[in-house]
């Protein structure tokens, strides 16, 4: 009679209870099952999206830059700074440029020390410095002869003359006067030949804007238009075969 | 005996009390459960529609993300070349403008030079300038340790030091070594 009494409470509480109980344990199970996982996904997908939207935000921006790029320019410039600083180790545009100048000022050249290497795979590993422009520079020693005059020509226009150079030190000798005529100098320079190594090719999309064309690549560009550039008046250059194995590769 | 009055029954006995008391706490402890779930599912809903909105962004701006990437990829090249101009630009502007100094000292020597004095030689490394010339005569010498001492036609070094030796041939070697302020 008892035990029935206590049934008959106890589902009668029941009654009264399962409902409280029913909320707490949806509450208690789907908090870690279904709540937390879906604040979790919005969380990480806000962040993901937040990147997005800052990545098609550049990514239109460097789209619109582009559009308004002239391709045909940029060619031109392309071509032209690498006339000026060539892409490799630019001796044949050196000699190019020096057997012109040579022709041009009357002078005799000789003596150029190119470090070119026994092989071809020796003149890869010829030593090249980094300066702080981010260019290459090579040393190289070139002996002059002719006229005060002459050579005064000829080293204003071997500055003035692509691809460039760098004319660190002019050493005339004295006790070299060449030939009978005592007007004749000997004079050794010592050149920097100059280059810049292209960036290995992009493999995968930046969205970072593209740096500006500042109003100094103009001001560049019209300066070293205005310098001799033997690759572009190669035709008024007599046809040669620079052969490096000779002596004096200056005289023909 | 009044068999007409109703039996004297106590309706309100203390399990009655009890009863009726844990009725009404049940009673509210149901609606209190009743508010939680609806809370509950409609925070549940809430996040779910929140989630989706935010998927449905994320879709779009990827599609978008994903056009915008194909684009960018045609120009590949155009965007190789475009920062190598600029680099190279750079590069060369620097180039030119050390250059540039050593070109104007270089006509600018040749200028300040007194008759009769040849120049011998002409060094420039960073801001150190070293200029040899020869001088036929002492006079003409002197001269040229004027033209030194008194700024070098303008070019004003922070420090100079001149040697002047003569040689064989009877005639002064003049050596400069001068500090250019930058």
């Amino acid at each position: 009679m008892k035990s029935s009494k206590t049934i008959v409470v106890k589902a009668s509480e029941l009654r009264l209870w399962w409902f409280p109980l029913l909320v707490v344990l949806v509450v208690v199970v789907g908090t870690p099952l279904v709540i937390l996982p879906t604040i979790n996904r919005i969380v990480g997908t806000n962040k993901q999206l937040g990147q997005m939207e800052s990545d098609l935000r550049n990514a239109v921006k460097k789209i619109d830059q582009l559009k308004a790029v002239d391709e045909d320019k940029i060619n031109q410039l392309s071509l032209l700074f690498k006339q000026a600083l060539p892409a490799e180790k630019p001796y044949y545009q050196a000699l190019l440029a020096l057997q012109q100048l040579r022709n041009d000022t009357g002078v005799s050249l000789g003596d150029l020390e190119l470090n070119l290497g026994l092989l071809a795979s020796d003149s890869a590993g010829v030593k090249a410095k980094t300066d702080r422009g981010g260019y290459m520079t090579m040393d190289t020693k070139l002996r002059v002869e002719g006229t005060t005059e002459q050579i005064s020509e000829f080293v204003t226009k071997l500055q003035e003359s692509l691809p460039l150079m760098k004319v660190n030190n002019i050493s005339i000798d004295t006790t070299s006067r060449v030939g009978t005529d005592n007007d004749l100098r000997g004079v050794n320079l010592d050149l920097q030949l100059v280059y810049m190594l292209d960036p290995p090719q992009s493999k995968t999309i930046g969205y970072e804007p593209l740096p500006l064309l500042s109003d100094e690549v103009d001001i560049v560009s019209k300066e070293l238009e205005e310098y001799f550039n033997p690759m572009v008046d190669e035709a008024i250059i007599e046809p040669s075969v620079t052969d490096l194995s000779r002596t004096d590769i200056f005289n023909f | 005996m009044n068999y007409s009055a109703a039996p004297a029954i106590n309706f309100l006995s203390e399990r009655k009390v009890k009863f009726d008391k844990n009725t009404r706490f049940a009673q509210k402890v149901k609606l209190w459960s009743g508010v939680v779930l609806v809370v509950y599912i409609a925070l549940l809903v809430v996040l779910v529609m929140i989630d989706q909105v935010y998927a449905a962004r994320k879709n779009q701006t990827e599609k978008a993300l994903q056009a915008a990437k194909l684009e960018l990829t045609s120009k590949l090249v155009v965007i190789d070349q475009y920062k190598a101009v600029v680099n190279r630009a750079k590069a060369i502007k620097q180039l030119l403008t050390e250059r540039r100094s050593s070109i104007e000292l270089w006509n600018k020597v040749k200028e300040i030079l007194p008759e009769g004095t040849e120049l011998l030689g002409f060094s420039l490394e960073e801001s150190k300038l070293s200029l040899r010339f020869s001088a036929p005569n002492v006079v003409v010498a002197n001269q040229v340790i004027d033209v030194v001492s008194s700024g070098l036609g303008g070019i004003e070094p922070s420090s100079a030091e001149v040697d002047v030796r003569r040689d064989e041939s009877a005639s002064y070697n003049v050596n400069v070594e001068a500090t250019l302020s930058k």
